[in-house]
């Protein structure tokens, strides 16, 4: 999957009143600190150097 | 609950990282509640000019126009763990194509049914939006949708109140499957208001009664295989309306008119390429309304044939074709001009359009959109049951529309 579709999902789920998008992150650093700080959250970076406090799935090419 | 990057800082590399992360991501996104964030609003405004050459599309004397304006503002608010509040207002004017003003977009209590890792299950109860045809519940988001104006022979606007949605209620059952890949099933069961406004636009000047909508039950199903591009889908519409004319001044008479839809759709979204198709048949019976004893009918048959090309992340350019008529036993529009002495052009009969656009991103979340139209024939403007010939006296004409779109 490609980024304009996944932008296309969450708009269409914006509004289009069918869900609710996710909160978008500015930098890989922002994302990293707003998952380690929001119990229950996910999101996908390139990579890592520090991956204390965080819970990381790599993905194989 | 999901948090994501900027589009625009997604590197070449990571897209194909996201191939498989995404599938996860989707699924946990709409699982999980954003508990910490229960409220959320987002909006849009675009504003155009649009100049119509040689038909009444969007104003009667072809000169330029800025009756191109789309604004929305919506709301989500998480009641619970498993049910959520949802609306959207929004402001059109599209001149001729449809009645201008403020109208309540969607208004719902979407109840998350039930949820497993690979079974999905939304009821939504209120005023809820379609999403049966591929473009049906981003029509009017200048931005999700792929041009200006869309593919007339679907989404025809005349009919957009009527298409967008309705007032009751929705299912939507999504499956996700390792070796077939994910479905997503769709049913709706409502009925729209019709404003005097829009039977003056479908039914003309002359329609002094009351039209309604008794009922429209829509359904759709679409499948993706496995890490496959493409999709397809297939949908299916009835829907009933009735007319009750005005005794004291109407020239019309008491009418039923029924309308019954099938579509079959293709896409496929590549890393720079883009396909898409829809294909659709509609029996449109009018019983009355002309004469007491009137009764025909008429099969139409529309297909569109579109594709995108991403050439940088900023240019997108979009080419299509589509190609309708009114009745598949007349498709040049002959027995039309027979059957009323003349007086309707057989132009009236069908509708071809060839499309060029293009758009570009300014930023993240502003957009410039530009796209030309030649098209042949008057079979998709409004006024379905009094054409007008007199404004509409050309059988080829074009349009070109830019359009200027901001979202939040």
């Amino acid at each position: 999957m490609f980024p304009y579709q996944l932008e296309r999902i969450w708009h269409k789920l914006t509004y289009s009143g069918l869900g609710v998008a996710p909160i978008t992150m500015n930098t890989p650093k922002e994302l990293l600190d707003a998952v380690r700080v929001t119990p229950g959250s996910i999101g996908y970076v390139e990579s890592l150097k520090n991956e204390e406090a965080s819970n990381v799935v790599k993905i194989k090419r | 609950m999901l948090l994501k990057l900027n589009a625009k800082r997604v590197s070449m590399r990571m897209k194909k990282l996201l191939f498989v992360s995404v599938i996860t991501s989707y699924l946990i996104a709409v699982n999980v509640n954003a508990a910490e964030q229960d409220f959320q609003f987002h909006g849009f405004i675009a504003q155009g000019l649009i100049d119509v050459n040689g038909s009444d599309l969007v104003n009667d004397d072809s000169a330029l126009s800025p009756k191109l304006t789309e604004i929305g503002l919506n709301g989500s608010y998480q009641l619970s763990d498993n049910l959520r509040l949802a609306g959207q207002v929004v402001y059109l004017n599209g001149g001729n194509r449809y009645e201008e003003g403020i109208r309540v977009d969607y208004a719902l209590l979407d109840w998350s049914a039930y949820d497993s890792l690979n079974w999905q299950t939304n009821l939504y109860f209120g005023r809820f939006k379609n999403n049966h045809w591929l473009y049906s519940s981003s029509r009017d988001i200048p931005f999700a949708r792929p041009s200006i104006i869309l593919p007339q022979s679907i989404y025809f606007d005349g009919f957009r109140d009527f298409a967008i949605g309705a007032d009751g209620a929705a299912i939507k059952i999504r499956h996700h499957n390792d070796d077939f890949g994910n479905f997503d099933f769709n049913f709706t069961y409502g009925t729209s208001p019709v404003s005097d406004k829009q039977t003056e636009l479908l039914l003309s000047d002359f329609a002094q009664g009351k039209a309604k909508q008794d009922s429209d039950m829509q359904v759709s199903l679409y499948w993706q295989p496995s890490f496959s591009a493409w999709k397809f889908g297939t949908s299916y519409l009835d829907s009933d309306f009735s007319y009750q004319r005005n005794d004291s001044d109407d020239m019309f008479f008491d009418a039923d008119f029924s309308f019954q839809s099938y579509t079959l759709n293709a896409l496929y979204e590549g890393e720079y390429w883009e396909f898409s198709s829809e294909v659709s048949q509609s029996n449109f019976r009018t019983k009355g309304f002309y004469l007491p004893q009137y009764d025909q009918t008429p099969i139409s048959q529309g297909i569109y044939v579109q594709s995108r090309y991403k050439v940088t992340n900023e240019l997108t350019l979009l080419a299509r074709y589509e190609h309708f008529y009114n009745d598949k036993s007349d498709k040049k529009g002959k027995k039309l001009t027979e059957q009323t002495d003349g007086k309707i052009p057989a132009y009236f009969g069908y509708h071809r359009d060839t499309t060029f656009g293009l758009s570009y991103e300014l930023t993240n979340n502003l957009r410039l959109r530009f796209e030309y139209h030649w098209v042949e024939g008057a079979g998709r403007l409004s006024s379905l049951v009094m054409p007008k010939p007199d404004v509409n006296d050309k059988s080829n004409w074009q349009l070109w529309a830019i359009q200027l779109m901001y979202w939040f």
